[in-house]
């Protein structure tokens, strides 16, 4: 019983952190996104020094969770509550290595000496993604498996964002061919951006997984049986129910890297 | 309980009965047996002296037998010589010697009678032997007497003691039922009592007159008492619960609650709205840092708690669903290691305040400005250095415009301070604004002309309009005299106006017609205002570039003081400029208007 209460207090120690975690991702996006529009060096640099923090927090989860099977030897749930934890912690911190490489992005930006506008759909995309992550949040700490669907569905909305932004920014090159070291940095911004929301994604699916023990791609279709207010997309509107599952093993391989 | 209660007594009832039955029909053995044995010794001895006196004994003792058998009792008569001959026997059997049979050798060795019960094998039951010596101790007369007949006796006595056992019982068994019923049943009711107030129902009471022993009637008034108590207290938490509840509801800055871990355990609707963190707490409590993203305010709370610090309030900028927003955080503690966390947002006052000392640092600066140079230049002609007439003409010219600069910045800011501290005073006249348009130009027109700038009225339709004369003829006056201004050699400023319903119907204004929206736009072909300022220019002291201002040629004022005025009549003012073509600058102000033909 003893050996109980202590794994119980080991478990919501993890759980803590991994909400720390997540609040901290969160607020790394907005940072980078914020100090790409204001071309603000200062906040890059903040949220470049921020991502260490992040990443100490990150092995510290993760050993937590090795030493929590290793001396605890959990089974059924609670074993899965723990690997999902070990899967949600890579997909955070990979979300803040992405704000970290919007932040690299906006100080080339701000060196080039070029003033750049930065596309209302940015922050438009970039507001999706931190209110993907909010809401994933939510529901990791209600427990809401609708709440985690819902986070799953509004990525199945985005569609293919990487691909319509350097669009839009391949056409403002024709126009303003002076700003291309410029826009070439905002093209990788929209690629990270991208990234960053098929791991909020993941996220989603791993609360999914911890909640249900299903893979969410199992309930795909119910969730995309219940999405029926259309996709957000940039430019022209695209069929997003046709995309393959892109990020699905946290890797970075896939379709995202097809998109540019 | 009561089958308890109801099987014990049966228990004891049961054991009782078997105990006095087992009793009775010992006795009842007992002194039958007597009887039988009396009975026997005395035909015994009968027959005894009739042997000696009878010649005929032997029909003597078929005489006697006879009867016993007419009514079914075997009795047997058995004459024995001393040898244990069998001399005679009433029922002719079992003839052999019986000198060994144990009776006849009492009465052998002591000559006295004897008696013995032994089973019989032949009838299969018990047989009372009596013998006895004839008066010469010739022969031994004996009776065998079954007692088996006595056994009848002792059955039919049996099964009336079972009988009425039985009776017993069933009737201790309904009356024991009516007791015990009488008993539980005013503590089930006391029970049920206690369960429906378990459950929460604090209504509930006993009848207690309805009770019939003390002891019940004691505990239901005890529950009764009990029961006023809890709906007193529930009555009143109830009350302070929705006291509070209306006190935190009215609370329009977030209330957070967190425990000694930094978990938030409560938080208030404004909270969750401008968190937008819409989890219940009480259900699953999360991390404060959830909420703030900001370690420092949870650390600051647990220094709070274990007494390192005594200070309670913190300044901190937060991410909200409204942007980043400026909270100064209240902490108080509560008991059992809570701490409530008051976020008031200070983010309007700070703006508040930061405008008020920007306005002030701006007047500072634009008041100082033309007396440094009107100063300089009293020093300079003091100085005696200037001799030539036209020289310190030429800079008693430049102080008369410093100083008249200076009257026309302190005008204005007694203008802007009027609107801001007598807003009542906005509709206490009807006028024609066609005829002060009229005034306006009139009055514009020679410095219209020195800039050779043309104006023009596009509107000649008289409109009846309540409001202050004075600030509708500012607001155009600063609305054209801007036109003007800023526009180049050549150009024309156009006046006109539009009237639609406001749909705000009835003026506040009773009896005073329906309120109307005027649109009051002034139109010039001047150099235009960058995008990145249209917005700024209705700011005090807002000068489009800060190079311009070096060569003034406003206060920085006028448009603030048209923004003003339109807000005070529920308006708003809009621009729309192009570089190089012009400005349009719109007006709306919401007053009750009439049109005239």
């Amino acid at each position: 019983m003893v050996n109980r209460l202590e794994f119980q207090e080991d478990l919501s120690n993890i759980h803590r952190d991994m909400i720390r975690l997540g609040s901290m991702a969160e607020t790394a996006i907005s940072k980078a996104m914020q100090a790409l529009s204001d071309q603000d060096a200062v906040l890059a640099h903040e949220v470049i020094q921020g991502d260490d923090e992040i990443d100490d927090l990150e092995q510290k989860i993760t050993q937590a969770c090795v030493r929590l099977i290793a001396r605890q030897q959990p089974v059924a749930s609670d074993l899965r509550d723990i690997a999902a934890s070990m899967k949600l912690v890579t997909d955070l911190e990979r979300i803040a290595d992405h704000a970290e490489d919007i932040a690299n992005n906006t100080l080339s930006i701000v060196d080039s000496g070029l003033l750049i506008r930065i596309p209302d759909d940015f922050h438009m995309v970039s507001s999706l993604v931190t209110r993907m992550l909010h809401e994933a949040l939510d529901a990791y700490v209600s427990r809401d498996l609708a709440a985690a669907y819902h986070v799953i569905r509004t990525r199945n909305r985005i569609g293919f964002v990487g691909q319509e932004l350097a669009k839009l920014i391949t056409s403002s090159m024709q126009e303003e061919p002076r700003s291309i070291p410029a826009l070439v940095q905002l093209i990788l911004v929209a690629n990270h951006l991208q990234r960053a929301a098929d791991h909020a994604q993941n996220v989603a699916e791993w609360i999914v997984f911890h909640l249900r023990g299903t893979y969410a791609a199992e309930i795909k279709n119910e969730a995309q049986d219940v999405e029926d207010s259309g996709q957000i997309s940039i430019g022209t509107p695209q069929a997003a129910d046709t995309q393959p599952d892109r990020g699905k093993d946290g890797s970075d391989a896939g379709t995202t890297n097809a998109t540019l | 309980m009561r089958k308890k209660i109801t099987l014990i007594v049966l228990i004891v009832l049961i054991i009782a009965i078997l105990a006095t039955s087992a009793m009775a029909i010992r006795e009842a053995r007992g002194m039958n047996r007597t009887t039988t044995r009396n009975h026997v010794m005395a035909i015994t001895n009968w027959l005894t002296r009739e042997y000696t006196q009878s010649s005929d004994w032997r029909r003597v003792a078929e005489g006697l037998v006879s009867p016993y058998e007419a009514r079914g009792i075997p009795l047997r008569v058995t004459l024995i010589s001393r040898t244990g001959e069998v001399l005679y026997d009433s029922e002719a059997q079992d003839l052999g010697n019986h000198l060994m049979r144990p009776e006849i050798q009492k009465v052998l060795t002591t000559g006295e009678p004897a008696e013995e019960i032994r089973y019989s094998n032949t009838l299969k039951y018990d047989l009372f032997y009596y013998a006895a010596p004839s008066s010469d101790h010739e022969v031994i007369i004996r009776i065998a007497y079954p007692l088996a007949l006595e056994d009848n006796t002792i059955r039919s006595v049996r099964s009336h003691v079972l009988l009425i056992g039985i009776a017993s019982i069933v009737l201790m068994s309904l009356i024991l039922a009516f007791a015990i019923k009488k008993v539980t049943e005013p503590l089930e009711t006391i029970t049920e009592s206690f369960e429906s107030l378990a459950g929460g129902n604090y209504a509930a009471r006993i009848e207690e007159s309805h009770q019939v022993y003390p002891e019940v009637q004691r505990l239901s008034s005890a529950y009764n008492r009990m029961a006023d108590t809890l709906e007193e207290q529930q009555t009143s938490l109830l009350q302070k619960q929705s006291f509070l509840d209306a006190l935190i509801g009215s609370i329009s800055s977030p209330l957070v609650v967190i425990d000694q871990k930094a978990d938030v355990i409560f938080i208030n609707e404004h909270g969750m709205q401008a968190f937008s963190r819409y989890i219940d707490p009480v259900k699953h409590p999360y991390p404060l840092f959830l909420l703030t993203h900001d370690e420092e305010i949870s650390r600051h709370a647990i220094e709070i708690l274990s007494g390192q610090t005594r200070d309670r309030t913190l300044v901190k900028s937060l991410p909200t669903s409204e942007g980043t927003r400026s909270y100064q955080l209240t902490f108080s503690p509560l008991h059992r290691h809570r701490i409530a966390i008051l976020f008031h947002d200070r983010t309007a006052e700070e703006e508040a305040a930061r405008l008020r000392s920007d306005f002030v640092a701006n007047v500072t600066h634009e008041l100082r400005t033309p007396l440094t140079s009107i100063r300089g230049m009293i020093d300079t002609l003091r100085s005696g250095r200037v001799t030539r007439q036209e020289q310190s003409e030429r800079f008693l010219q430049l102080m008369d415009v410093e100083s008249e600069r200076l009257e026309r910045l302190v005008s204005d800011l007694l203008v802007l301070s009027d609107i801001e501290q007598n807003p009542t005073r906005s509709y206490d006249e009807t006028f024609d604004l066609a005829v002060l348009a009229d005034e306006v130009i009139a009055q514009l027109e020679k410095y219209a002309s020195e800039k050779d700038v043309t104006l023009k009225l596009s509107e000649s339709r008289h409109l009846s309009i309540i409001a202050n004369r004075d600030r509708v003829k500012q607001l155009m006056l600063n609305l054209i005299d801007n036109g003007i201004k800023y526009n180049r050699p050549g150009g024309t400023v156009t006046v006109s106006w539009s009237v639609s319903a406001s749909g705000a119907g009835e003026s506040q204004l009773p009896g005073k017609g329906i309120t109307a929206r005027i649109t009051l736009s002034v139109e010039d072909n001047g150099t235009g205002i960058p995008e990145s300022a249209q917005s700024r220019i209705f700011e005090r002291f807002y000068r489009i570039d800060r190079s311009r201002s070096q060569e003034p040629k406003g206060t920085g004022l006028g448009l603030a003081i048209v923004k003003h005025i339109a807000l005070l009549y529920n308006g708003d003012v809009s621009v729309k400029s192009t570089l190089g073509v012009g400005t349009i600058i719109r007006v709306t102000l919401l007053v009750p208007a009439e049109e005239q033909e």
